[in-house]
Order: C-alpha cells, then sequence, then structure tokens
C-alpha cells in the first residue's frame, strides 16, 4: 500500500506532463542550447559556459484539451464542465517537462569543428486520460438525466448504466540526469552543410509508467451493480527506502544511452532547411524495480450477498456493513489484486522530430517555419511554428513566433537575448498567451552563457561588423560590405536577380525581348508579349495566349482553347457539319427542330416529333397510318377507310359494315337485326308459345287464362265420366261440361284440345278406338251446347301416353282420362 | 540532487497556482451510486430470519417429486389433565366416563397473535392434538364444544371432532401416545374460518373415559398439544408495522450540506405469489412524533408512488406449473428520495432524517387475485430476489480559504 500511495504521489505531484519543445529556442542558433534542439547547431562564439551561476532552466506544461477555462469550468458547475468535456478527445493527455542544465561548456576547433559538454537533469511527465474519465470525476458514475439538475447534460457524459471508458489511462513519469557530449562538424564549400550527434549516458532517478491498461466500469441503471473489467500492467522505478521514507539516489542503477541527431543545409545564402531527431533512447530501471500487473477479466460487485443464512447473523446494520466491505474487499482483491515481480524493465525516451526552414529576409532578419512532433503511447503530437527573427548586432536578440499546437491555437512565442560584454542572457517561451483562458501550453526557458572569442569582422570583408550592414557576408566598402555578385551596379540585397547582370529599371534584371517586362517576370522573355501573360504573346488577341491557343490566329473562345464556334451550339466550328445552324452534339452540330431524334434533313415533319417509321412524321391516334395520310388523324380508324373509322346507323354497337340491318337495331345473336312478334304483344316471336295471338309475358306470350278459368276446366276435367267400356258420358259430368261449354262460348280466341287416353285392359286396337270415342264424345257435347266446332280440337291416343301405373286399379283409374287443354294460334 | 528536484516541484506548484488558484470556490458535485445489498430469499428464510414461534417446513405438493408446498406449524400448549382431577381411590383411576371432569378450557392460539388488520383463508388446515400420557391408565378422550372466538369482534367459529382418541398408558419416562386429527373433512365449521389469523382463543371441553381402571401417581398429567399445520395455499392479506432505528452522530449533523440527494434503490425479482405495498414515515421514538412521510418513488418513470402502488409486486401464478417454474416472477424498482431541498415541499428531507432516529414501515401484504378470492400456493422454490443501493450527489464545494486550510499554506 505505501509503495501505491508513493507512486501517486510521484505522479501527481508531478502535475503530469512530457517531453521538451522549444520551438522559439530552435531558431536562436547563436545560443549554445540551440544544439538541444539539433545537434548540428552551433553558436557564434568559440567558447560558451553556462550552468554555473545560472544554468539554463526549462519548463513546459501542455495539454490536449484542457485550458485554464476548461479547468476553471469543470470546477465552477455542471453546465460550464460539459463546455469543457466537449473539447476532450477519446483519449488526452497532460504533460510537464522540465530540466536544468547543470554545466553546458562548449568551444570551437579549427572553425568547423564545435564540442560541447553538457550535464543535466530532467523530467517528462504525462497522464493520459479518457472523456469518460473526466465525466466520471466530474459526475461520478451514478449521474443520469433524470436527477434534479442534469435536464441540460449531454447523455454521453451521464455514466449510470454506461461503461466509463477508461481504455488507454495512464501514467508516464521519468526523472533522470544527463550527460552529453555534442560533436558538430561544417561540410562543402561555404560550410553549407552541417551535421551534428550529441551521444548521451542517462541515470535514471524515477520511473513509473503505464505499461498497459484497459479498464472500464459499468454501474447497472437499475440496481447499481458496478462491473469492472480490463487488465493493467505497471512498472516503477522509486528511489525512496520503504523502511523510513527517504530518498537515496540510485547512482548507476538505472543507467541508460541516448543519442541526438541533427543537419542543416543551407541552400543558397537566403535559404537554409533543417532538420533533426531527439533523444532516442533508453533507461534500464533496476534500482527497486516493481511490476504491478492484473488481468481481471470481468468483476460484477452487486452488493453484500445475503441469503437465509447472513440474515440469522445479521441483526444490526453494522455486520451488514462488515459484510459488505468484506465481500467487496475480498472480490476486488481476488479479481484485481496485483501480481508484483521485481524484473528489470526498459523505457524509451520520447523521442522528437524536428523539420525547419528558413529564409533570410536581410543580414538581420529571417523567417522561419518549423515542424515539430513527437509520439507517445501511439499519438502524433505536433506542433507548427511561423517565426520571425531578428538581431541587432550581437547585441539583442528578439524571436517572435506563432504556433499551432496540438489544436490549440493560441500560442505566441517570444524570446530576448542580451550579450553585455561576456555575459550572455536570455529568456523566451513559446507561449506568453498562457494566461488567456483557452490556452493549452505554458513554457518557458532561461538562463545565462559566458561567452569568449567572438569575431568583430565575422564575414573577413575588410570592413569590421559594427561597420557592416552585412556582417554575415563578404561585401564591397561602397555597399558598406553588402555584396553585389553579378557586378551589375546593384547590390545584391537591392538587386533582385542578384545571379544576373542587369539594369537598375528592371531591379538589377534583364529584358531580352524588349517587351518592357524584365526576364524575371516575363514567361516567355525572348518572345515579345503583353503584361496580362506575363511578356507572352496573344497573335489573334482573343484573350488567350498563344501557348495555350489550339487557333492562335482565329479568334475564338475559351471554352475552345481559342478556336470558333460561329452558331454558338457549343460545338466548335471545326467539328460542326453544320457550322452555321446551331445543332445539337449527337448530329454533329446540325439541328432536330422537333427533337424526335430524327435530323431535321431526313425529318418528313422537320416541325412535329415523330418516329422513325414514318420518316419523323407523328401518328397521333395510332391506327399505323402517319397523321399526314390519315384523314382522320385523332381517331384510330383502318387503313382501307383512310384511317377513319366506320359507321353504326341504328347504334346498336354492330358496326354498319357487320349490320345485316344498320338502320334498326337489332343484337348481335340475330346480326344486328330485331326479332319479329306478330301477335305484338313484347314477346319476341322466338319466345312467343301464341305468335299470332297478343297474350302476356308470365304466359309466354299466350293470352292469360284466370285462376277462376283454370278452375272451371279442371272441373270439367275431373269430373267427366264415362259408362264403363262405353263412349256415353254420365249425367254427372254435364254440370261441368256446361260451365266449360259456357266459357268457350266466350272465349272466342280460345281452342279446347280434346284427347282421349285408355289403360291397358283389352287390347290396343279397342283401346284406341275407345279413347277415339271418348275425345268425340265430348266434343259432340260440347258443340251440342253452342260451341263453335271450330273450336273444339279432338285427338285419341289409347293406352299409349299411360301417366300412371297401369298394374294397379288407381294407375288405371287415372290412366283412363279424356284431357282438355286450351290452345292458342 | 534533492535541491533540484525540489525545485522542480516548487515550479510546478507555481504553475498549478496560476491556472487554479485565481478561483474563489471548487463547486465539485460528483454523482456516486453504489449495491448495498443483493439478496435472495425463499419465503421460509424470509420467515426464519427472525427468531420465531413459528415453524416453518415443507410438504411435497400433490403429483411432483420436486416441488415442495410451504406450510406453517404453530404449536400452542394446552392446560394439561392431572391425575389430581380424578377422584380415584388411593393410585385408582376407577373405570368410567367421566363428561363433567373438565370444564370448557380455552387456549389463545398464538399463530394468530403477530398480525392485525389481518384476513387471511388458508384452504386446508390442520389441526393435530397430541395427547402425552404420563398415567398407568388408557385414556379415551373426546373434544367437545371446540370453536375459536376472535378476540376484538367476538365471533364464534364452531368445529366439531367426531372421533375420539385412544391414548395409551404411559409413564413420565417413556408416556403413552394418542393422536387426534381435525381436518375439513371431519368437521362441520369451516376451519379455514376456525383458523384464520386473526388474534383468537381456542376453546374446548375434554370429555374423558377410562374403559379399564388404571393407575397414577401424584403430578403425573395427560399433557396436551394443539399442532395447527396451514399449508401456505389460500388468499389473504395483512398489515405489518416494523420500527428501524438508526443513529447519525452530532458531527454528521454538520455534513447536511454535503448532500444534494440520497436515493435509497430497492429493486425486486418476486416469484412469490404476493404483494408488499410500503409506507414509510420517520419518525422520532422519544417524542413519537412523525416528521414526515418518505415518498417513494418509481425508479423507471420517477413518478411519485401513491401508498397503495406495491413496491414489492406480486408474481402472477402459472396456470400449468413445472418442476422449476409455478409463477411468472413480477419485477419492480422504486426509489426512497430524500432530498436537500424537496422539489415538492421545499423542505430538507435530509435534515428530516438527521432529526429523527427511526422509520416506521407500514406494509401491507397481499396474495395474488386477493380481492377476487384467488387461491394461490406458495413452493419452497418460490424466492424474492432483491437488490438495494444508494445512489448520492456530493455538493463537495470548496471555498479558497477552505483550501487554504486544507494545504496548510
Amino acid at each position: 500500500m505505501r509503495k501505491l500511495i508513493i507512486i501517486a504521489l510521484v505522479v501527481f505531484a508531478g502535475f503530469k506532463a512530457n517531453a521538451q519543445q522549444d520551438l522559439t529556442l530552435y531558431n536562436a542558433r547563436y545560443l549554445q542550447q540551440a544544439s538541444f534542439t539539433n545537434a548540428s547547431f552551433t553558436p557564434e562564439c568559440n567558447v560558451t559556459v553556462g550552468g554555473i551561476l545560472f544554468g539554463s532552466t526549462y519548463g513546459r506544461i501542455g495539454s490536449s484539451g484542457i485550458t485554464r477555462r476548461s479547468l476553471s469550468n469543470f470546477i465552477q458547475g455542471p453546465e460550464d464542465a460539459v463546455k469543457s468535456l466537449d473539447r476532450l478527445k477519446d483519449l488526452n493527455y497532460l504533460e510537464l517537462d522540465a530540466g536544468r542544465d547543470l554545466i553546458h561548456f562548449g568551444f570551437r576547433v579549427k572553425d568547423k569543428n564545435y564540442f560541447s559538454l553538457n550535464a543535466s537533469v530532467r523530467t517528462f511527465n504525462s497522464l493520459t486520460y479518457t472523456k469518460d474519465a473526466a465525466s466520471l470525476l466530474i459526475f461520478g458514475n451514478g449521474a443520469s438525466i433524470d436527477d434534479p439538475g442534469n435536464e441540460n447534460i449531454p447523455p454521453e457524459y451521464l455514466l449510470l448504466g454506461n461503461r466509463a471508458d477508461l481504455d488507454g489511462t495512464g501514467v508516464e513519469s521519468t526523472t533522470y540526469g544527463e550527460i552529453g557530449l555534442q560533436y558538430a562538424r561544417k561540410f562543402l564549400e561555404d560550410d553549407k552543410l552541417s551535421i551534428g550527434i550529441r551521444p548521451k549516458v542517462l541515470f535514471g532517478i524515477a520511473n513509473v509508467q503505464t505499461k498497459e491498461s484497459a479498464i472500464g466500469i459499468t454501474t447497472d441503471a437499475n440496481t447499481f451493480g458496478i462491473t469492472l473489467d480490463g487488465n493493467y500492467l505497471i512498472n516503477n522505478s522509486i528511489p525512496i527506502d520503504q523502511e523510513d521514507s527517504t530518498f537515496s539516489y540510485p547512482g548507476f542503477s538505472n543507467l541508460g544511452f541516448g543519442v541526438d541527431l541533427g543537419a542543416s543545409f543551407n541552400f543558397t545564402e537566403k535559404m537554409q532547411v533543417s532538420a533533426s531527431v531527439n533523444n532516442l533512447g533508453f533507461i534500464n530501471w533496476k534500482n527497486q524495480s516493481t511490476n504491478y500487473s492484473a488481468d481481471g477479466g470481468s468483476f460484477e460487485f452487486r452488493g453484500a450477498l445475503i441469503d437465509g443464512s447472513i440474515l440469522d447473523a445479521a441483526t444490526s446494520f453494522d455486520s451488514l456493513g462488515t459484510s459488505f466491505a468484506d465481500d467487496l474487499l475480498d472480490s476486488l482483491n481476488s479479481q484485481f489484486g496485483a501480481d508484483t515481480t521485481e524484473d528489470n524493465y526498459r523505457t524509451n525516451l520520447p523521442a522528437r522530430y524536428n523539420l525547419g526552414f528558413n529564409y533570410q529576409l536581410t543580414d538581420r532578419a529571417n523567417l522561419g517555419v518549423l515542424m515539430n512532433a513527437y509520439n507517445i503511447k501511439k499519438q502524433l503530437r505536433a506542433a507548427f511554428t511561423l517565426s520571425y527573427n531578428y538581431r541587432i548586432r550581437k547585441a539583442i536578440g528578439f524571436h517572435a513566433n506563432y504556433s499551432i499546437n496540438n489544436r490549440s491555437f493560441t500560442n505566441l512565442g517570444l524570446g530576448f537575448s542580451f550579450n553585455i560584454k561576456s555575459y550572455q542572457l536570455y529568456v523566451m517561451s513559446d507561449n506568453m498567451l498562457f494566461f488567456l483562458p483557452n490556452s493549452t501550453n505554458m513554457q518557458f526557458r532561461g538562463g545565462l552563457n559566458w561567452t569568449f572569442g567572438c569575431s568583430n569582422d565575422k564575414d573577413k570583408d575588410g570592413i569590421k561588423d559594427k561597420d557592416d550592414d552585412c556582417p554575415e557576408t563578404p561585401g564591397e566598402a561602397k555597399f558598406k560590405g553588402c555584396p553585389d555578385t553579378d557586378k551589375d551596379g546593384v547590390m545584391d540585397k537591392e538587386d533582385k536577380c542578384p545571379e544576373t547582370p542587369g539594369s537598375e529599371e528592371f531591379e538589377g534584371c534583364p529584358d531580352r525581348d524588349g517587351d518592357k517586362i524584365a526576364d524575371m517576370n516575363d514567361d516567355c522573355p525572348d518572345a515579345p508579349g503583353v503584361p496580362e501573360f506575363n511578356g507572352c504573346p496573344d497573335t489573334d488577341q482573343d484573350g488567350i495566349q498563344d501557348s495555350e491557343d489550339d487557333c492562335p490566329t482565329v479568334a475564338g473562345i475559351p471554352e475552345f482553347n481559342g478556336c470558333p464556334d460561329t452558331d454558338k451550339d457549343g460545338i466548335q466550328d471545326a467539328v460542326d457539319d453544320c457550322p452555321e445552324q446551331p445543332g445539337i452534339p449527337e448530329f454533329n452540330g446540325c439541328p432536330d427542330t422537333d427533337a424526335d431524334g430524327i435530323k431535321d434533313s431526313e425529318d418528313a415533319c422537320p416541325e412535329k416529333p415523330g418516329t422513325a417509321q414514318f420518316q419523323g412524321c407523328p401518328d397521333t391516334d395510332a391506327d399505323g397510318l402517319p397523321d399526314n395520310k390519315d384523314n382522320c388523324p385523332e381517331v384510330a380508324g383502318p387503313i382501307d377507310n383512310k384511317g377513319c373509322p366506320f359507321g353504326d346507323r341504328d347504334g346498336d354497337g354492330i358496326i354498319d359494315n357487320d349490320d345485316s340491318c344498320p338502320d334498326t337495331p337489332g343484337p348481335v345473336e340475330n346480326a344486328g337485326c330485331p326479332y319479329s312478334d306478330l301477335d305484338g304483344d313484347g314477346v319476341y316471336d322466338k319466345d312467343d308459345r301464341c305468335p299470332q295471338t297478343p297474350g302476356v309475358f308470365e304466359n309466354q306470350g299466350c293470352p292469360e287464362i284466370k285462376q277462376e278459368e283454370q278452375e272451371v276446366l279442371n272441373t270439367a276435367f275431373s269430373n267427366l265420366e264415362f259408362e264403363t267400356g262405353k263412349d256415353v258420358i254420365k249425367a254427372s259430368s254435364f254440370e261441368s261440361l256446361d260451365k266449360l261449354a259456357e266459357l268457350l262460348v266466350k272465349k272466342t280466341d280460345w281452342k279446347l284440345e280434346i284427347a282421349g287416353h285408355t289403360d291397358d285392359v283389352g287390347s290396343e286396337a279397342s283401346n284406341l278406338a275407345l279413347s277415339e270415342k271418348r275425345s268425340k264424345s265430348v266434343s259432340k257435347y260440347l258443340e251440342s251446347k253452342g260451341v263453335p266446332i271450330t273450336q273444339l280440337i279432338v285427338k285419341w291416343f289409347g293406352e299409349s301416353k299411360p301417366i300412371a301405373d297401369n298394374t294397379t286399379a288407381e294407375g288405371r283409374a287415372q290412366n283412363r282420362r279424356v284431357e282438355m287443354n286450351v290452345i292458342f294460334d | 540532487m534533492k535541491k533540484t528536484l525540489l525545485y522542480l516541484l516548487a515550479g510546478e506548484l507555481f504553475v498549478f497556482c496560476i491556472t487554479a488558484c485565481n478561483i474563489d470556490e471548487l463547486a465539485f458535485r460528483p454523482t456516486y451510486a453504489i449495491p448495498v445489498v443483493e439478496a435472495r430469499m425463499t419465503i421460509g428464510e424470509i420467515l426464519n430470519s427472525r427468531p420465531s414461534e413459528v415453524e416453518s417446513t415443507f410438504e411435497k405438493a400433490f403429483g411432483t417429486d420436486s416441488l415442495f408446498n410451504f406450510q406453517l406449524v404453530y404449536t400452542d400448549t394446552l392446560e394439561p389433565l392431572t391425575f389430581e382431577s380424578f377422584a380415584g381411590t388411593g393410585n385408582s383411576v376407577p373405570a368410567r366416563s367421566y363428561p363433567n371432569l373438565f370444564k370448557l378450557r380455552s387456549v389463545f392460539l398464538r399463530m394468530t397473535g403477530n398480525t392485525e388488520s389481518g384476513d387471511f383463508r388458508f384452504i386446508n388446515p390442520r389441526v393435530d392434538f397430541v395427547f402425552n400420557n404420563e398415567m398407568k391408565t388408557e385414556f379415551h378422550l373426546r373434544l367437545d364444544s371446540t370453536y375459536t372466538k376472535n378476540v376484538k369482534t367476538g365471533v364464534e367459529f364452531p368445529f366439531d371432532i367426531n372421533d375420539t382418541a385412544i391414548i395409551q398408558p404411559g409413564s413420565s419416562a417413556s408416556p403413552g401416545l394418542g393422536t387426534l386429527s381435525v381436518t375439513n373433512e371431519n368437521t362441520n365449521g369451516a376451519l379455514t374460518d376456525v383458523f384464520s389469523p386473526t388474534p383468537k382463543f381456542m376453546f374446548y371441553k375434554p370429555l374423558l373415559s377410562v374403559p379399564a381402571q388404571g393407575t397414577a401417581e401424584s403430578g403425573e398429567r395427560l399433557n396436551i398439544y394443539a399442532k395447527v399445520t396451514l399449508p401456505f395455499t389460500g388468499y389473504g392479506q395483512a398489515v405489518r408495522n416494523d420500527t428501524i432505528p438508526y443513529s447519525i452522530g452530532e458531527d454528521d449533523v454538520d455534513e447536511i450540506d454535503a448532500i444534494d440527494f440520497i436515493y435509497l434503490r430497492m429493486a425486486f425479482e418476486n416469484e412469490l405469489p404476493l404483494e408488499v405495498t410500503v409506507n414509510a414515515f420517520i419518525v422520532d421514538t422519544i417524542s413519537w412524533d412523525t416528521l414526515a412521510q418518505v415518498r417513494l418513488y418509481n425508479s423507471q418513470t420517477g413518478i411519485a408512488l401513491n401508498g397503495t402502488a406495491a413496491v414489492v409486486p406480486a408474481a402472477t401464478p402459472l396456470q400449468t406449473i413445472t418442476s422449476t417454474t409455478t409463477t411468472t416472477p413480477a419485477f419492480n424498482s422504486s426509489d426512497m428520495r430524500l432530498y436537500k431541498e424537496n422539489p415538492t415541499s421545499g423542505l430538507s428531507d435530509i435534515e428530516t432524517l438527521f432529526n429523527g432516529n427511526a422509520i416506521l414501515l407500514n406494509m401491507s401484504f397481499k396474495t395474488t387475485g386477493y380481492d377476487n378470492s384467488e387461491t394461490v400456493s406458495i413452493y419452497s422454490s418460490q424466492a424474492l430476489k432483491f437488490n438495494m443501493g444508494i445512489k448520492t450527489r456530493i455538493d463537495a464545494s470548496i471555498t479558497r480559504d477552505s483550501l487554504t486550510n486544507l494545504i496548510g499554506l
């Protein structure tokens, strides 16, 4: 436990940080300390001593998302905290670097070689944390949207019911001593190339690193059960005695090695590019090295487990609380308790990369661009710096820069140096705006050097630096020590073409084609041209210079690289079959007025959209005859009727051509003719049983027989009896026959069919004769009663048409009958 | 080297102060939720969790091999019949009938004594009278004029016992035994009413006869025990009050302002066909004043429960039970919420909690379908799962002065 507390103290007292930056110092190359940013940089004086009284001291705080404002927001209430959380990425860091040179001694050998020796103490510290970790710290694990006052907090910051992702959370803290030896040498003509190296021996003092961490905390929204998952590996080497908590310097136990590499190259006298890689190295930690690790998997705690047996014992809340604590600790210990080893381990230094470019504006001033990067925990952290650097002789140096540093845009660096006799004092910062609310970085460096062997005529042109406007470059006295390389009488710093002889009219540059445009600004220096095209010609004056004009002698338009399009149909004349008529690309610039896909020259109806089948003419009624040949273009009709339809004069839906009776409506079944109705009773003859006698539909066209009339018929039939075996009508039948006769006399349009039938007793011939006699007997009787003979029709059938079974007496009685039916014409 | 490290530390403190020390107050109000208790208890474990005169047993349920009905067993000791009661000569006990030897007796049925406002209907209660005879005389005993009587209402519930117990002779070292069982099959009274557990006395008159002369010594007795067995099949309701005392130290009172709210979360998964409704009150047991009612809220909706809504919902019995499943469990989650400033009343629930010293729980139990007189059975496998957790928001604001004091500057 004590060790864990010590680790925590080391980490948090260090207040999180990492890796030296020095964006401003990079451009103060006349300082010996600039070699810490690029090992090829060497100071201007031959001997420099620093670190004895006020050694170079360095400090930096940086963060990826937390600013002064957000830090105060975090602790000023939930709604302000949300603004700060919004700024955070999924993984964030806080860093602190610090360092001090105990001694730094350097000297130059034979102009081209420079050596320096430094003994320093440095510390790099960083805390990496997730956005959820910040949410957990600010809002706790139990906050939810339903809680009072949380209505406006985004749900992703309220962790109840969600997994708080702490993957990647951890610390890196390294403090070590360093002894480094720099060697830099200049190469090539005019010392254009400088290369430097600084091997260094490292003496580790203290270290804590979270090698691995993948941890999550989930609080169940319903039961508040807490689930921990994940694993971790922490290495540490702390030089504090565990017995009495006293510091004991580890000496050479934690030995390491590193190297800084640098190079710079002067392309011209004004342009320089430089690059460096610093802090390539490692430290082997052997002093009190301890490693804590756990692979917890998943652990769920849902409270003290209570069952019947525990309830028996738990007679008070105190005992319940003890049970709760014991359960929790036992479970946590078994699941996440650290496995401890004392194996040695290695940490790498946080390597840093610089790429710089400088342009010399004047002998005193230059502009610089610097890209700086380093990588920690697979995260690339980068800075981009623009700088302006100015020196007044050697007395005063001034440096100003603006940096975009890890998504932070409020970084204004300033630096000053003062040389008073042998004393060289400097202070500088990468961000003087650290006091602004949105600032995320703060850095400073300062120190005091003693310098010796600084030259008074550095460029050795015979003009002392104090009188030399260009003290770094050999020059002529008439130009106060500044050079005129092309000897055209215009000194280099006022000569825009310092390498080529020219005239003063063109600031030292030539004009070979005489178009009054200096060659340096003339893209076509050997052909007279116009200013619009930087001195290049435009022969057809169409606003397109000849070099880009496909038709340089004919005025054209830009769309066709200077070639013409007379009919302005978007197709240049060269490929337009109808250059005078606006057309379309499909017909190579020829027109299709009605847009029917048939060009006008092949379209019989160029003004009306049509089809290819009819040479571009339409067939509106789609009857297969184009409109121009169709007498009825809007009504479909057969070709043999010139596109017009046949008529239907009687309107019965059958065209006259198919209608046998074109002027009389009739059904299809009767070929368009009506059915006949001879008696005019409205029942067609084909359906009329009495086609010549008007009747009613219900009686199939025959006259209606009333019920009482039918009764008379039925009664006459049922009462009709004959003497046995004879045709003599019994007297009992007369009354009903009389009524029948009376009815028939009234119904002159009726005819009575009298049909005689017998049973099968006796011979067929005798039966036929008997049936004849009996039917005629009835006819005679009725005739005797006044019924006209024309109304009586007599028929006889013998035994041929039985209506019942002749094997029974009852059946035979039914078969012996004289039927009387009314019929009509 | 140590000096150098100290310089570094001092520099870092300086930077920290630049960023943070110009703030007058640090408002830090995190909300923490932690689980406190996880429980899974069967009905037997719940009832046996506190000392009780009730014996809970299980009986294999009809038609199954793996289900057990839960039943309650109460044993009451009736007034014994002593040797001195018999007017024998010397040590003899004459053979004859003793119809008027004992008058109507009564015993308070303890099984009914701990409930109030209850209304239970056990479908198949059973009463076993157990006789323990120390005398060397065989007895034939019948209980006459048997009924129970509601203490509060005075209503009597008669029941008949038609059988006669034959009690073997014995001694104090080896008593003779005899039993008499009463079930719904041999009584004209509805035992479900007779033994409904409202506070009751049971009345009975022993009718004794001696078939053959025996002997007895002074002090020897015929002990009688009434063992009431209540298989937990039926329907009912009851109200029970419990007081949970607590104490908060005087030093803790200073911390009232540091708490915005406290939620006591109670989540239930109930397999028992029994619902519980809870009303809670903060009380001062010294003055016995009720200081406030503690409102309960539905955890999901945040709606305040009206005091009649079930905190523990009842499970629904299945039409067709299996060896492992007898009910459809019911779920519910409720919060007891205490605010520094109650949104409804504007008062400080937490201050009230600090002023009180006990929570009075008024709990109402009701079986599923009680209002429709639906019968439910309770089995040994049915359990009540319970999770309790606490959620609280801490107002840990720190002023510049308190911070200065804290770090000793």
